[in-house]
């Protein structure tokens, strides 16, 4: 893989292609701020989040647990109201609304199905409450229209029990949709299903979503399904947005330690950049003088930064003598064998892809490790 | 909180379950315990008023029952009654737990404990308050509303029973809605349904399957009271205030027996329909982990609902205030200056006897029914399979079967000493030349009619508790005997310490099967306001209530202090956690 394609700017509007023909349903968070008061003090769920979600979007909202994803998903929906900021649809503000006026439609992580209604009766539900604007033909025919696509037909007349996790979930989506939302929001949805179904439902879901070209935010704390389904990834802690930007980036130009930890996994160096030009830094390393790419805030001499290494990115030659690290252990995953290894800079996880356990470094052995510089990514301290 | 896992723990025994039953003699003793308990305190009463009921001689009083217009009045009064305090309680039982878990409206802590008064409160007490209260001559309906309001019969009735009955309803629709998983209310909102909407669409569908097993429950127990109608029926006459006037009036136990017979067909369907109810599979949530939290009404539509619970409140804090301020003025309402001439009669006077021999024999059957409805509860969910399903029901026949059709079961059974040749193989139980002046059979009464209350709490917090739990101690070599002592003692401490109160409350309160057993010799505080309301001494009968609340109050510190609160046992602990 060659480095110069990585190079680039952090990308933080989505590519055009994405946006649907109608040109609604563009949501803005700005400021959005969520404190909670208890006994014991405020705790501030969600601290001052700016975003903006362009018409058709599938953003994701990730992050580790008690983060503010839900929290913020639920201001959107107008279940919790904010304490700070507004929320627009469209330039619209509607942080005031009460969540019936919104035009919005959730899918819980529990489904939240009527269990006293059959499957048609479940996604018809939205729509009769529009019955001023609806004739019964026109419900009718939304009804199976829902149906059709999300492949129920057949079990219009089923109870909800009678179906299996997957059905419910599809249910839950329909009954979403027909409404005709300006936004879906996703809370958790696939995180009762099993590991098979989660991915065949990602799928699922992604392939609605675009067909309807509805604007959507999903909360998931499974970076995999984030990575897979979004156009982009907002990655929140403590309340504060980290980054937003397309998985790819996110994964090889993280903006914060944070961040790269989050993401999959990463050894962190600390090397401090000898010299900063059009953001490529050239440092020293494990007795190496290389080139890599650096964030932007990074400055020439500054300390305390730390190379992001990736485990995948780094290569270990066997040597008799003199290497640069020692193998302290190795672990077998199946698809991958990884080792640890002791260097001067600390102890570096190396990923090798497709590595043969009964072939692996013993312990003790003296090895040449060398990274490809075109992936590592300098970042500043957090 | 026991440990509860979130899924219900299956109730089938654990396969080794069966071997371990027929190896333990400690569990085959205690099975012939309780057996022989629940067989003479209720199955053979029962019996005996079966067979008096079917005896030829009794069997012409059916015909007469259902050709005579006054009979077939007194069923359809029965019924009638059963069907409103039914209707009413489950209705103000739901306004309340709606306000409590549905209103942002403030002072709710005050108006859960408000509703939940009625529970330990003295039979007449609710209906002698009402009647000076709301009466023809009534400090409120007449001093401040200026009515002449014939409280006697119908209305009267429905009104003192609602009142008292209705707590059952409302912590079972409490806890019902309490359940309702939130992310469906707010699915509902999320799609734009109206806070009403969501009410017609969403919650009392959901609520309806759990709005019957109230009202069935309500029914029975409107059905099986026998102070109220005495005090306030006035002509209107219930099944069971016919039957206990033909024995202590007309001493014809055999008439006595067909009323209780055709008391018992509504009172055993109501009671087992109920059961079946809430036995059924129901499903109110789809998936596990509840999501979502409730938002409360802040529109002003609040306010009326607020406003109607509020009046609700207000009459009961009046009704329980009454027979405060009654026990301590001389004629309340016509003659309001204050005497202790009542509460001395009371707990100094004549009165002493009956409330310490009340107190002794409580005291005596509370421990005794905690222990064995604990005992059965624990057979019917872990250690009997085929035969669960009998000793559960035998266990519950103290509550399922109307107190007036046991005393008379009572009677019938225990009265006549019983030999063989001329050996006296069972003492008279009942009257006046009984055992211990009638106290055993007192004592027998109050266990039977207080058990279920132990029982069903039991089987609850059992069922919920996960059996692996109990196998894991006896895999570590522990006998049936020692699990259940040192593991699921502990972790159902809380369900015993409930089960416990409730059982004194019950005994303490219990009349309608005591008024039949009650001699010279033994007085009951129930039957001493009974003798005091019917003949119009109010001021002692509030004087006994009010002793009476603050003795079973008083018990609960006590059950509490000796039970222990119960260990915050949380979700987290582990089966080895437990062993230690
Ligand atoms: N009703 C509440 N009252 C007080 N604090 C709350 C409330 N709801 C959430 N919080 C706090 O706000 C923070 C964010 O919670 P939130 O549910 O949004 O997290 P999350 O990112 O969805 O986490 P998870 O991945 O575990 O679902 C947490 O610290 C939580 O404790
Ligand atoms: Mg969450």
């Amino acid at each position: 893989m060659t480095a110069a394609a990585h190079v680039e700017a952090p990308i933080t509007e989505p590519a055009d292609a994405l946006r649907p023909e109608s040109g609604s349903g563009h949501l803005r968070l700005d400021g959005l701020t969520k404190q909670f008061r208890g006994r014991t003090g405020t705790v501030t769920a969600v601290d001052r989040v700016d975003l903006d979600v362009l018409p058709g979007e599938f953003i994701t909202l990730l992050g580790p647990s008690g983060c503010g994803k839900t929290t913020t998903l639920r201001m959107v929906a107008g279940f919790e109201q904010a304490t700070g900021g507004d929320i627009l649809i469209d330039g619209k503000a509607i942080g005031h609304l009460p969540p019936q006026r919104r035009p919005m439609a959730m899918v819980f992580q529990s489904y939240a199905l009527f269990p006293h209604m059959t499957v048609a009766e479940n996604i018809a539900y939205g729509l009769r409450l529009q019955r001023g604007q609806r004739s019964k033909d026109e419900i009718a025919t939304a009804m199976r229209m829902a149906v059709t696509s999300m492949n129920l037909v057949g079990m219009e007349e089923r109870s909800p029990h009678e179906l299996s996790g997957g059905q419910q979930q599809r249910v839950a989506l329909a009954r979403a949709l027909v409404v005709q939302p300006k936004v879906l929001l996703f809370d958790e949805p696939l995180s009762n299903l099993d590991a098979k179904l989660r991915t065949a439902m990602r799928a699922e879901i992604r392939r609605i979503q675009k067909m309807f070209g509805i604007t959507s935010i999903y909360v998931t704390h499974d970076q995999d399904e984030a990575m897979s389904m979004s156009d982009r990834i907002v990655v929140m802690n403590k309340g504060k947005v980290e980054q937003v930007a397309r998985p790819g980036e996110i994964y090889t130009r993280p903006t914060s330690v944070f961040v790269a930890d989050f993401i999959g996994h990463a050894n962190f160096v600390e090397a401090a950049p000898e010299r900063i030009e059009d953001g490529v830094a050239t440092l020293t390393v494990l007795g190496r003088q290389l080139t890599v790419a650096a964030h932007p805030t990074v400055a020439a001499g500054a300390n305390g930064t730390f190379l992001m290494i990736r485990p995948e990115t780094v290569r270990l030659t066997p040597v008799t003598s003199s290497g640069n690290g020692t193998v302290l252990r190795s672990t077998f995953h199946g698809p991958s064998l990884d080792y640890e290894i002791e260097t001067a800079a600390g102890t570096i996880t190396a990923t090798e892809q497709g590595g043969d356990p009964s072939e692996a470094l013993a312990e003790g052995t003296s090895v040449d490790l060398t990274f490809d510089a075109d992936r590592a990514y300098l970042l500043p301290r957090d | 909180m026991t440990l509860l896992l979130p899924e219900r723990a299956p109730t089938a025994t654990p396969p080794g379950a069966r071997r371990r039953r027929g190896g333990d003699p400690a569990i085959r003793l205690l099975i012939v315990v309780c057996v022989l308990l629940v067989a003479i305190g209720a199955a053979i009463p029962l019996i005996a008023v079966l067979a008096t009921a079917f005896a030829p001689d009794a069997l012409p009083r059916y015909a007469e029952f259902f050709t005579s217009s006054v009979d077939l009045g007194i069923l359809r009064n029965t019924l009638v009654l059963g069907a409103l305090v039914g209707a009413c309680g489950t209705a103000l039982g739901f306004l309340f737990a709606f306000v409590q878990t549905r209103l942002d409206v403030p002072g709710k802590k005050i108006l859960h404990v408000i509703a939940m008064m009625p529970i330990v409160s003295p039979p007449f007490a609710v209906a002698t308050a009402t009647v000076v209260l709301y009466g023809r001559r009534g400090v409120i309906s007449n001093g401040v509303f200026g009515l002449q309001y014939d409280i006697y019969g119908l209305d009267g009735l429905v009104f003192v029973l609602s009142m008292s009955l209705f707590p059952v309803a409302y912590l079972g629709l409490l806890g019902m809605l309490r359940g309702l998983d939130p992310a469906v209310e707010e699915a509902a909102m999320n799609l734009g349904a109206s806070r009403w909407r969501i009410l017609r669409t969403v919650i009392l569908p959901l609520l309806a399957p759990g709005l019957v097993a109230p009202f069935l429950l309500l029914f029975v127990e409107a059905i099986a009271d026998l102070a109220n109608p005495l005090v306030l029926g006035g002509d209107y006459t219930v099944l069971a205030s016919r039957a206990y006037l033909a024995v202590t009036g007309e001493y014809d136990l055999t008439s006595a027996s067909v009323y209780c017979v055709i008391l018992l067909v509504p009172s055993l369907a109501m009671y087992f329909g109920q059961r079946w109810w809430l036995n059924r599979k129901v499903r109110t949530t789809i998936t596990g982990r509840p999501s979502g939290s409730v938002h409360l009404i802040t529109g002003w539509s609040r306010w009326p609902i607020y406003g109607l619970a509020l009046l609700v409140a207000a009459v009961i804090v009046s009704l329980y205030s009454t027979v405060i301020i009654g026990s301590v003025t001389k004629v309340f309402g016509v003659d309001n200056t204050l005497t202790l001439d009542y509460l001395r009669e009371v707990v100094a006077g004549p009165g002493v006897e009956a409330v310490l021999d009340t107190l002794l024999f409580a005291a005596i059957a509370t421990p005794i029914a905690g222990v064995v409805g604990l005992m059965v509860a624990w057979l019917v969910v872990r250690h009997l399979r085929r035969t669960a399903w009998l000793l559960d029901l035998g266990g519950t026949l103290g509550v399922a079967v109307p107190g007036t059709v046991l005393g008379i079961g009572f009677v019938l059974a225990y009265r006549p000493d019983r030999y063989i040749g001329d050996f006296l193989v069972f003492p008279s139980l009942v009257g006046g030349s009984a055992l211990a002046a009638g106290a055993v059979s007192i004592v027998l009464a109050y266990v039977i009619r207080s058990l279920p209350a132990g029982q069903r709490t039991a089987v609850g917090a059992l069922t919920q508790l996960h059996p692996s739990i109990e196998e894991a101690s006896t895999d570590l070599g522990a006998s049936a005997l020692q699990t259940f002592r040192r593991v699921t003692l502990p972790l159902i401490r809380p369900a015993l310490l409930t089960g416990l109160s409730y059982s004194f409350a019950r005994s303490m309160t219990s009349v309608s099967t005591i008024v039949l057993l009650v001699t010279p010799e033994t007085k009951i505080i129930t039957s001493q306001v009974m003798s005091a309301a019917s003949t119009g001494r109010y001021g002692v009968a509030f004087a006994y209530c009010t002793v009476l609340t603050a003795i079973v109050l008083a018990g609960f510190l006590v059950i509490r202090f000796i039970v222990g609160a119960g260990a915050e046992l949380h979700r987290t602990a582990t089966s080895e956690g437990q062993q230690k």
